[in-house]
């Protein structure tokens, strides 16, 4: 057998992230010991993701239809949209089971000290969801860092004049976490965000 | 090789899953550039250590000689937060970390211009309304710092003593060139009054707590801007991003800013 097969796969798999060298070492030996069906449907899932996917036209978010599952749901309260970064960010979300609203995936956020390039998101698509009406609550929940945060305040200086209520995810310490070792930048934001109990 | 000092963030760029690749200014070593692992992740040690313009106390690893050193450790001095949550402050420093970027060099110590740094940020942070003046203040102290300061007092050819009402400032040339000195293909000039040139004596002679009751006309400002904007641009060779203007925030959706 020449190993070169071998190898292809492994500096295949090396390009995922998180995978280094030995990973993908580790599962192209694994893969060896799968069944040709097994490896056969593995290799047809990644062909079909690449060749199906798409975005959802009203989200943004990851779908192989017109809209996604979410905005398919007539189960959902459209009365709230979820604004998250990326698709994964939805994912994360969604595995709460604490939200039935909706969501727009801006796909990216907004760089402050590089400029600010808002047009490269789908903020456009966000305030023409807003303005056609039905909406009452948009939750900014991209990530609590600073491209994040301006995201979240140049929003809000959008949305705020279209009478809609604008809220943010809140900041504060990792739920199993101890005190001490949190930094003065999440201990004031926590302090500053507490609400009585 | 273990560096331990203090730093600056200029800028992180996300890294693979979690990583993040962050430049410093650092006080005993110049611009460094350090790889940090995991710090996206929720329970990182770094916590909010790693973002721009945060003030730490670092722990470098790595080779004397590698352009890229492993992050061991960074605790928070003065995370300036209040500079990060104002988004239009925000939007109005990035020249500055682009000039940093640009004028200063790899592991090569700059403790007074990282001393300067800090001293800006700190006199921007607790005083909000001066703000804009404290941001341009600092950036011409630090050009004048870094040798590369616009000369607007004096003529830059033959030395002769700003006189008159206007100057011409020629970013080409760093400096205002009198009449006489004028040659054809100097480039674009830009026209400062006497409050404008007075202004840039000021900045760079008093110190921020000196500055804070300071306010010159918006005229001066407007010129000291645009001065700055076009002699950075011309320093860095147009590596740098004009806008040193604290921008205000769009107030509706038909207006957005950028």
């Amino acid at each position: 057998m020449s190993l070169g097969i071998v190898e292809n796969l492994i500096a295949e798999l090396s390009k995922l992230p998180g995978i280094g060298r030995k990973s993908a070492q580790r599962l192209a030996f694994f893969i060896m010991t799968m069944s040709k069906e097994e490896a056969r449907g593995l290799a047809a899932a990644i062909l079909e993701l690449k060749e199906r996917a798409g975005f959802c036209q009203q989200c943004f978010n990851i779908t192989d239809t017109e809209l996604c599952p979410v905005c398919r749901d007539p189960g959902r309260d459209a009365s709230r949209i979820c604004v998250v970064e990326e698709p994964s960010n939805l994912v994360v979300i969604e595995n709460t089971r604490s939200y039935r609203g909706l969501y727009h995936v801006l796909l990216g956020s907004l760089s402050p000290l590089d400029g600010l390039t808002p047009e490269r998101l789908k903020i456009r698509e966000l305030l023409e969801r807003v303005a056609r009406g039905g909406v009452e609550e948009v939750i900014l929940a991209t990530n609590p860092n600073t491209k994040g945060e301006a995201t979240a305040q140049y929003l809000a200086s959008l949305l705020k004049p279209m009478q809609v209520r604008v809220s943010r995810i809140a900041y504060g310490l990792p739920i199993g976490g101890d005190i001490e070792f949190a930094d003065e930048v999440t201990l004031t934001k926590s302090l500053e965000g507490r609400r009585e109990i | 090789m273990l560096i331990r000092t203090e730093g600056i963030v200029l800028r992180s760029t996300p890294y693979g899953e979690a990583d993040l690749i962050v430049s410093f200014i650092t006080r005993d070593e110049g611009l460094v550039q350090g790889f940090a692992k995991s710090p996206r992740k929720v329970r990182s040690r770094f916590g909010a250590a790693l973002e721009p313009l945060t003030c730490v106390r670092l722990g470098l690893m790595g080779k004397e000689s590698s352009s890229l050193l492993r992050v061991t450790q960074a605790d928070i001095i003065e995370s300036f937060h209040r500079l990060r949550d104002d988004l239009p402050t925000l939007v109005s420093l990035g020249p500055l970390v682009d000039l940093v970027r640009t004028l200063l060099h790899e592991r090569e110590p700059h403790p007074r211009k990282y001393e300067l740094l800090v001293a800006g940020f700190r006199a921007m942070e607790q005083n909000i309304p001066s703000r804009p003046v404290i941001l341009m203040c600092l950036i011409i102290k630090f050009l004048w710092m870094c040798g590369y300061g616009p000369r607007v007092s004096a003529c830059g050819r033959c030395g002769a003593a700003f006189s008159g009402d206007f100057a011409y400032f020629f970013p080409e040339y760093g400096s205002v060139l009198c009449q006489s000195c004028r040659i054809t293909g100097a480039g674009r000039a830009l026209r400062i009054g006497q409050e404008t040139v007075r202004f840039f004596g000021e900045a760079r002679s008093r110190t921020f707590t000196e500055l804070l009751g300071y306010l010159p006309a918006e005229e001066v400002l407007r010129e000291a801007r645009k001065l700055i904007d076009g002699h950075g641009a011309h320093m860095c060779g147009g590596r740098c991003r004009p806008g040193l203007e604290i921008p205000a925030v769009a107030a509706s959706p038909s207006e957005p800013w950028n």
